[in-house]
């Protein structure tokens, strides 16, 4: 094995499980999302060369994104509704498992571009002018679309979250 | 904690499950992309050279132009069966594969919803919007002597950017008799020099072109078959357009 196919191997096995997470998030389908992830590793193993040297996991989080985006691309139109939907189930963070379907099923209610934005917001923990590069969309869609979705999740900004969450970094 | 705290405690959190990455199979699939490549550049080059049945620009270099905001990624417009009896409008063009030709046709019907104006729609009864060209591009073979119509797509409206980009072979429907790849076409209305195709932000096939004789802002477009990676999800590609100085145009 060359030494530039041993750093692949060994990028993949730095970051192929955050990968898959994000995936999983943007996506809401495991099986889709590593379909996804492979293919955005075997994407960024194609221009390895180039992208050794830079900022490979960029690059690759990049592809991944770019993967599976697209559906909004598309012209599908997005109701925007003047009500938002009912308040989420209680939440029980005593097990993770609990934690993480409520995660599923908030994230569901989102469009597509909203769950996009808000996973690379606060997962990714991309800066907005990040994210809006990210997307190739303006810095005011990302911080409308971010503020739409975390209403939709009834998620309230403290002075300490503000400063935490939603500065432009 | 505060809701975003426990929304970004949930995000971070562990699923129950976590995925696999075959790494071997991501190298395989690497080499393959990267190889694809290679050949897609070597061979446009060959390619290109042969296929002078119509003029092809090659002015500036992609990536010296000023990105927009937001450049999406590719839309395609659906076709319908071509009607056998129309006639072309203008210049037959020689797409120089599998005897396949492009041209306009008048009177297509087709409704459609202009997508730089969504309230806008045509009646189904009426040829096309006003302010549309009111030609169909259409995808013909002429392998046996005369041109059979084989799918049109509806002319929208007029502006500067890709109109009409079209498949053959994606939509079951039409790919009886496909052969040889995917094909990807359509027009760009405006003083176009060069549009490439681009996959995670590389350049992987550059366009043939030929203006249309009947309206110079328009320009036909397509791909060698060949340059469409078949395993590749079309919808992930982008389609750039450049002017005679390298300036990225509107999509």
């Amino acid at each position: 094995m060359s030494r530039g196919d041993r750093q692949f191997v060994e990028f993949v096995e730095a970051n192929s499980a955050r990968l898959m997470r994000a995936a999983h998030l943007l996506i809401g389908d495991r099986h889709q999302a590593e379909d996804a992830v492979q293919s955005a590793l075997a994407r960024t193993y194609a221009s390895w060369s180039r992208v050794r040297n830079q900022d490979a996991y960029a690059y690759a989080r990049r592809v991944l994104t770019n993967l599976t985006i697209d559906r909004w691309r598309r012209p599908i139109k997005e109701q925007v509704r003047d009500s938002f939907p009912d308040r989420p189930g209680p939440r029980d963070f005593t097990q993770d498992h609990a934690q993480q379907e409520w995660l599923m099923r908030v994230l569901g209610q989102l469009t597509p571009r909203e769950r996009a934005i808000v996973v690379l917001r606060h997962y990714l923990d991309l800066s907005e002018a990040e994210v809006a590069a990210e997307l190739k969309v303006s810095l005011g869609t990302v911080k409308s679309t971010n503020s739409r979705a975390l209403a939709k999740l009834r998620i309230t900004l403290s002075p300490a979250g503000a400063t935490s969450g939603e500065e432009t970094r | 904690m505060t809701d975003l705290d426990a929304l970004r405690s949930a995000l971070h959190g562990s699923p129950a499950e976590s995925g696999t990455v075959d790494v071997a199979a991501v190298m395989r699939s690497g080499r393959r992309i990267r190889t694809r490549r290679r050949l897609v550049r070597g061979g446009g080059v060959v390619s290109g050279t042969a296929a002078l049945l119509v003029a092809i620009f090659v002015i500036g270099q992609p990536g010296t132009g000023t990105a927009p905001e937001q450049q999406p990624l590719i839309e395609i417009t659906a076709a319908k069966p071509a009607d056998p009896n129309s006639i072309p409008v203008g210049n037959v063009v020689m797409t120089g594969f599998d005897n396949e030709v492009l041209y306009f046709v008048a009177g297509y019907r087709e409704p459609y919803e202009n997508k730089r104006s969504p309230t806008v729609a045509t009646d189904p009864d009426r040829p096309a919007l006003p302010t549309g060209t009111g030609y169909g591009l259409t995808l013909g073979n002429n392998g046996v002597g005369r041109i059979i119509p084989l799918q049109t797509t509806g002319a929208a409206g007029r502006w500067t950017g890709f109109h009409s980009i079209t498949t053959r072979g994606l939509d079951g429907t039409l790919d009886a008799g496909n052969v040889g790849g995917t094909r990807l076409y359509g027009y760009y209305e405006g003083d176009v020099r060069r549009i490439v195709l681009e996959l995670d932000d590389e350049v992987v096939a550059t366009a043939r072109t030929a203006k249309w004789s009947a309206d110079g802002t328009i320009t036909i477009f397509w791909f060698a078959p060949e340059d469409i990676p078949s395993d590749e999800a079309l919808h992930a590609f982008r389609l750039l357009a450049y002017d005679q100085n390298g300036q990225l145009m509107p999509y």
